[in-house]
């Protein structure tokens, strides 16, 4: 396997003669995709082949007295030791998989730098990220070595996100200065090939995993974004930042009164903005899991992160009480976030086909500090008002960037710095206005620093935020978790049985839960149950605002006016569940 | 005795970062001690592992220390 950078120039930086390194690790080797390799391999073919947004321009130091021969000897025990760096993801039909070569050449540009090496090598490692990589010829990695006055300082790379995650990176950058001194260091015991045969062992893991997704499934509402949907800004997706020492050490201050740790009080606290904008007293948010505390994947380079459904029932109560609730909620989604994402898909189609809706879950958190926590805050008191409100001063929001498309409604991350809460907020303006994302972060702050001081209850936390809550027209009505527009699922109906006679009703049913009910004239082809719940399901697809009825009451001709349809005659009802999506012809 | 492992397997969970011994002494919860989410998935797979048991995230007893040996206690009966 060969690789090379294409030729670049950057500004202040001259091009010497590239070199070349040969590598030959300790075995070869093909397998499956691991999941976490499949979590991202999915997203990938979402973008054209040759996108470069999976890929991670990246730089390391080079310091001490080390010459360009040890750099380039440096990235070659980089490559033989990581079996992930000299992985090509082939195709084969409709399945892919991994499949690592034992040796290669990596060409490996070298160019010395007028001044500045560092921040030369950033422009560089851009300049070599901004081309897609070919998964399956090229190796996952380009380099170049960035020189001043001969001497090395700086290593630039493009690395693809299928080789390498956030905690791949911190391994390798704990590596890199003893590989370029020389250390020989002891080879890493768990590779993704490894961990795809564990994948496949007998019995398999994950299954507990599973169990927490279907539980999640059934109490998730359908979709956190169930009300009207608004004429979007261009570009669609936007998002904000915010630097907040104050949001930072009040989340410490709570997380140590509460016996829970910042993570679940960023999670928490996110989720609580959430559902007071959204009007839903039940949040589902995917987190991002990075599945690094199972034995052997801690020090697997490789992209081993999964996305974990977090259900966190905020209740009617304060957001101290789900702060503790939601604590446990999210160490069980980081406890499941490893599992077979077919199965998971399967059991998510189900809930789909059962609840009568696509199960929207595009709301995300992504906790990205290294070890899950900050060092180094203000040594500020956060029971004195006064010193917190002067920190407050420090806080800086800002806009970071507007995107065409994202595979999110709306996703919180903190960033990776140390000694503040570096917050972002992305939010699709097809739902949410733009300025809600720095509203959001304004509100997180604010929401944190007073529950340091008071009990904050949940129904005060859009206004504490400054948040608004979603408007929803007459006619919009909540069934369990869900919201839905009744007039909207009506007029679906009606599209679907092609006759246009069709009604929906709302009625008690046996357990006293609420009771959707269409009531439609049968025709050829449409003259069960099943039939009527399949082509509602098709039609309903990506929708957020109807509902599938529960019960479908199919009648051989309409009644003189709407009111008379419970008392037509009747040729079949049901909930048309039946069969399973497994055997269905209904498939997404 | 089991207090004294329990101690030492939150101090392993912690990377290091928490010493058994401050850990013992501590009047504060494991949170407000330092330990991480992540560290606290390393350590219920470690208490599982070591006392063969399931432990239950609902309830308060992963906050302290003291929470932790009482639901191990209880489940080894």
């Amino acid at each position: 396997m060969t690789a090379g950078p294409p030729a670049v120039e950057a500004p202040g930086l001259t091009a010497l003669p590239p070199r070349t390194v040969e590598f030959r690790g300790a075995r070869d080797g093909q397998a499956a995709l691991t999941w976490g390799q499949q979590g991202i391999w999915r997203s990938t073919q979402w973008l054209d082949d040759g996108d470069p947004y999976f890929n991670l321009p990246w730089t390391l130091p080079v310091t001490g007295a080390a010459d360009v021969d040890a750099v380039l000897r440096a990235v070659g025990r980089l490559v033989e030791r990581h079996e992930t760096l000299r992985t090509a993801f082939v195709r084969d039909g409709d399945s892919t998989s991994q499949r690592v070569s034992r040796e290669g050449r990596l060409t490996v540009g070298v160019y010395e730098a007028a001044a500045k090496p560092m921040s030369a090598a950033k422009a560089l490692a851009a300049e070599l990220a901004a081309t897609g990589f070919d998964y399956a010829a090229e190796l996952p990695i380009r380099c170049a070595v960035v020189c001043q006055r001969g001497r090395p300082r700086a290593l630039a790379l493009a690395l693809s996100h299928l080789a390498l995650d956030g905690w791949s990176l911190n391994t390798v950058a704990a590596e890199w200065p003893r590989l370029v001194a020389g250390e020989d260091l002891p080879g890493p015991d768990w590779q993704p090939l490894d961990q795809a045969a564990f994948e496949r062992s007998d019995p398999p893991p994950g299954g507990q995993a599973l169990r927490h997704w279907r539980t999640g499934l059934t109490s998730a509402p359908r979709s956190m974004f169930d009300f009207p949907a608004r004429e979007p800004e261009e570009p669609r997706f936007v998002r904000h930042g915010m630097d907040s020492p104050a949001a930072a050490v009040a989340a410490e201050a709570l997380a140590a009164r509460h016996g829970v740790t910042t993570s679940s009080v960023l999670t928490v606290a996110s989720a609580a903005l959430l559902g007071a904008v959204t009007g839903h007293r039940t949040a589902a948010l995917q987190l991002i899991v990075s599945n690094r505390h199972h034995p052997g994947m801690e020090a697997m380079a490789g992209p081993a992160a999964q996305d974990g459904l977090c259900v966190i029932d905020l209740g009617d109560g304060t957001f101290a009480g789900a702060l503790r609730h939601g604590h446990r909620r999210t160490m069980a989604t980081y406890r499941n976030g490893h599992y077979d994402p077919a199965l998971v898909l399967a059991a998510w189609e189900a809930e789909a086909w059962r609840r009568g809706a696509d199960i929207d879950l595009d709301a995300f958190f992504n906790d990205v500090r290294q070890a899950g926590r900050w060092q180094g805050l203000p040594q500020v008191d956060p029971g004195d008002a006064a010193a917190l409100a002067t920190l407050r001063g420090r806080t800086r929001t800002f806009f970071v960037g507007a995107y065409p498309a994202v595979k999110a409604r709306i996703f919180f991350a903190t960033g990776p710095a140390p000694s503040t809460c570096e917050f972002y907020v992305l939010v699709d303006t097809a739902f949410l206005p733009g300025d809600v994302a720095e509203r959001m972060l304004t509100g997180l702050e604010e929401l944190l620093v007073r529950a340091v001081s008071e009990e904050v209850l949940l129904d005060q936390v859009a206004k504490i935020a400054g948040l608004d809550p979603v408007p929803r027209p007459a006619g919009w009505t909540a069934i369990g978790h869900d919201w839905v527009s009744l007039p909207e699922t009506e007029a679906l109906l009606r599209r679907v049985c092609g006759t246009g006679v069709a009604a929906v009703a709302l009625e008690d049913g046996d357990d006293g839960a609420p009771l959707l009910t269409g009531y439609l004239v049968a025709r050829p082809g449409l003259d069960t149950p099943e039939a009527v719940h399949t082509a509602f399901m098709r039609a309903a697809t990506g929708r957020t605002d109807v509902l599938a009825p529960h019960h479908y009451v199919l009648c051989a001709a309409p009644p003189a006016d709407s009111a008379g349809w419970p008392g037509c005659p009747r040729l079949a009802e049901g909930g048309g569940r039946e069969p399973s999506p497994s055997t269905n012809p209904w498939e997404r | 005795m089991l207090r004294e492992r329990v101690a030492e397997l939150v101090s392993k969970a912690s990377g290091g970062d928490l010493a058994a011994a401050d850990i013992l002494a501590a009047d504060c919860s494991l949170p407000a001690l330092g330990l991480t989410s992540i560290a606290y998935l390393r350590l219920i797979d470690l208490l599982e592992t070591e006392f063969d048991c399931d432990v239950d995230l609902d309830g308060g007893h992963l906050n302290t220390l003291d929470g932790l040996v009482e639901h191990i206690a209880g489940q080894r009966k």
